[in-house]
């Protein structure tokens, strides 16, 4: 749930309560209010009616006449004269009237008031109509409510306001994050914004973005430095252990050790070189925009393996369609087909086939090899190795695919049934120049 | 024959020197970069062996220097790097070959003899081993009178051993020479078996005698004893 959503909710939330308390708390306040105001207007007339009495000096008959005068006008107005004397009194309840001219009842509040003017005792009744409560619910409520709807359409459209502009900072930052890459060695460097808790984030990412990169040079330099600089004492070593083959006396025993220690400085070397080569792609070392003529390219690595598969009797068709030329880098072009070719020819068994096809889009390689399928999402990662061959570096495809990468290309790999390895690479991705 | 060799690692300069003066050159040799020019500008050399990567600057800069001085030296950069830009850099400003890092001396040498031949003899020489004679520009081989047809492989290799006649090769070094990066595919030394013993063929079918002697199954001797 956005962040917004989420407050929004929270105050929608608490404007249901506050209207739903309002509502009651409004009807018996106006209720209220309207009561004593209505008790002090009925003590009101009651008085005057009372005064009235005494300074026109009425007598009882007149008062009789008034009253039912009042009566047939329905004024709300009866006096009259009680045969005993009772103590003088104000009562004030409610009462329910049948209205003639509205024909359904209505609430009243009436006043019954004994008074004692001249030694004589009346009895003074006097009623008001009071707003129908229904009447008073229904118009507090709506009121109500459509100041509630003024409330929440405000809400959203403030909230909608201030998502656009208090948090556009915060979406800049998050398309920032989503889009950097720590090998692009840019650091994420938002723009200053008013509000302080963004600047401070911004800052923050800022910076850890920039210690990430300087931690990730260091460790891509540490690489090629390592690698590099182990190369020379490697090479001591193996000078060394030419000069010791050489020397006369040299038991059977002693050849072997010497040999294998050769051959395991080789691996050491090139795993070293491997190292290097994937260090040097990933720091971008490459200009990968030259027109290459990959079929010229192809042609060049099969050749390196040429004899390799004549002596191992491997059956090899090569189909190139159309000589296509595409923006990449001769070099890494040259590597990404030999390393392909070659894991070719190594894994293949005698007697075995490849077949190479080869054009504006694709490149495709299968050979035959073990009978079973290799796992699709291990065989590029780093050191994978099947175990026979103790020989390989392990690096070969880790190569392929770091190269595909850069060159904005698909790799991928499927086993196909009667013992067909297939890789492909697809150049659909990458920039392409034209047919020669 | 007068050679500079120009290595900042003390152990590698030391076998390098040692095995070069073995192979009757005079060595000289230069630990750090002013060294380097100081004796470029006051000797004369046949050839010089530079590292690219050394203290005080860089090999590159050295090989200007030498292809202003004296431009019949041959240059060897000796690299840690294996890429194709200071390949190609180092071949512009005039070196004329590169090897790299880790190598087998028996390369360095072959190396070492081929650049001297082709400097100072304009490549027009013949190398002769007994009744062996090859023809590196042509890539001829005769024994008497007798042409050898020999592939290119077999001709490299034959090439290699009597650069190095006398010497033992592993056949990791031979590995090396004939298939460059590519040695690591399993199955090169049954390719090297392979070739060695079609090179021996052809050369007794022409009359001549078998000089390659298999040492403990780790390599092979070209020579005569």
């Amino acid at each position: 749930m956005k962040l917004l959503h989420q407050t929004l909710r929270v105050y929608l939330f608490f404007s249901v309560i506050i209207f739903a308390v309002s509502v009651p708390l409004f009807y018996f306040l106006v209720q209220n209010l309207w009561m004593h105001d209505v008790d002090e207007s009925l003590i009101f007339q009651k008085d005057k009616i009372v005064s009235g009495i005494i300074s026109s000096g009425l007598d009882p008959a007149s008062i009789a006449g008034f009253s039912s005068t009042a009566g047939n006008l329905d004024l709300g107005i009866s006096v009259s004269v009680l045969s005993e004397v009772r103590p003088e009194k104000d009562t004030i309840y409610n009462n329910r009237f049948y209205d003639e001219t509205r024909a359904h009842i209505e609430p009243f509040r009436e006043l019954k008031s004994v008074v004692n003017i001249n030694q004589k005792c009346y009895e003074i009744t006097i009623r008001k109509d009071l707003v129908e409560s229904a009447d008073l619910i229904r118009g507090i409520t709506v009121t109500q409510v459509i100041l509630f709807f003024f409330l929440l359409a405000g809400l959203i459209l403030l909230n909608h306001y201030f998502a656009k502009k208090t948090w556009r900072p915060f979406y800049q930052l998050v398309n920032l994050l989503n889009t950097f890459r720590i090998d692009e060695e840019k650091p994420i460097q938002p723009e200053k914004t008013e509000i302080d808790e963004f600047n401070d984030l911004n800052q923050s990412v800022s910076k850890l973005t920039e210690n990430n990169i300087r931690t990730f040079k260091a460790q891509k330099e540490f690489t090629e430095n390592a690698a590099h600089e182990t190369q020379t004492p490697l090479a001591a070593i193996k000078t060394q252990l030419d000069l010791m083959a050489q020397e006369s006396g040299l038991t059977k025993k002693q050849a072997e050790f010497i040999e294998r220690m050769d051959k395991n400085l080789r691996h050491l070397s090139q795993l070293n070189r491997n190292l290097l080569l994937l260090a040097k792609i990933e720091n971008d070392q490459f200009d990968i925009t030259e027109p290459v003529d990959i079929a010229q390219t192809l042609k060049e690595a099969t050749g390196i393996f040429e004899e390799q598969w004549k002596l191992k009797g491997i059956n090899v068709q090569v189909k190139i369609q159309n000589s296509p030329v595409i923006s990449s880098n001769a070099y890494l072009m040259q590597l990404l087909f030999s390393n392909l070719v070659k894991n070719a020819v190594k894994y293949n068994i005698p007697g075995g086939f490849i077949e190479i096809e080869l054009n504006e889009n694709i490149f495709r390689i299968i050979n035959s090899g073990q009978k079973k399928p290799l796992p699709s999402d291990e065989i590029f990662r780093r050191f994978y190795k099947k175990g026979e061959h103790d020989g390989s570096s392990g690096l070969g495809l880790a190569i392929a695919k770091r190269i595909c990468e850069l060159l904005k290309f698909g790799i991928e790999y499927h086993f196909e049934k009667n013992n067909r390895h297939c890789f492909t690479v697809d150049f659909d991705r990458g920039f392409y120049f034209s047919h020669l | 024959m007068k050679l500079l060799i120009v290595e900042d690692e003390p152990a590698l300069l030391e076998e390098m020197k040692n095995f070069l003066e073995r192979e009757n050159y005079v060595c000289e040799v230069a630990v750090d970069f002013y060294t380097a020019v100081e004796k470029l500008a006051l000797y004369h050399y046949d050839g010089a062996l530079v590292d690219i990567t050394l203290p005080g600057g860089s090999g590159l800069q050295l090989i200007e220097q030498l292809k202003k001085q004296n431009d019949d030296t041959g240059i060897i950069i000796i690299s840690a790097r294996n890429s194709l830009d200071d390949k190609l850099t180092g071949l512009d400003r005039g070196a004329d070959d590169y090897l790299t890092k880790p190598f087998h001396l028996a390369e360095l040498n072959s190396r070492v003899k081929s650049i001297l031949r082709r400097r100072k003899f304009d490549g027009a020489t013949t190398i002769v081993f007994n009744e062996i004679e090859l023809l590196p520009d042509e890539g001829l081989v005769k024994i008497g009178n007798t042409n050898v047809f020999l592939t290119k492989k077999e001709f490299e290799l034959l090439l290699f051993f009597i650069s190095n006649k006398n010497r033992l090769l592993t056949r990791e070094s031979i590995a090396e020479h004939l298939w460059g990066d590519n040695i690591d595919l399993a199955d090169n030394f049954d390719f090297i078996y392979t070739h060695i013993n079609n090179l021996r063929k052809k050369i007794m079918k022409a009359g001549g005698n078998d000089y390659i002697k298999s040492v403990y199954g780790m390599g092979y001797k070209f020579t005569n004893q």
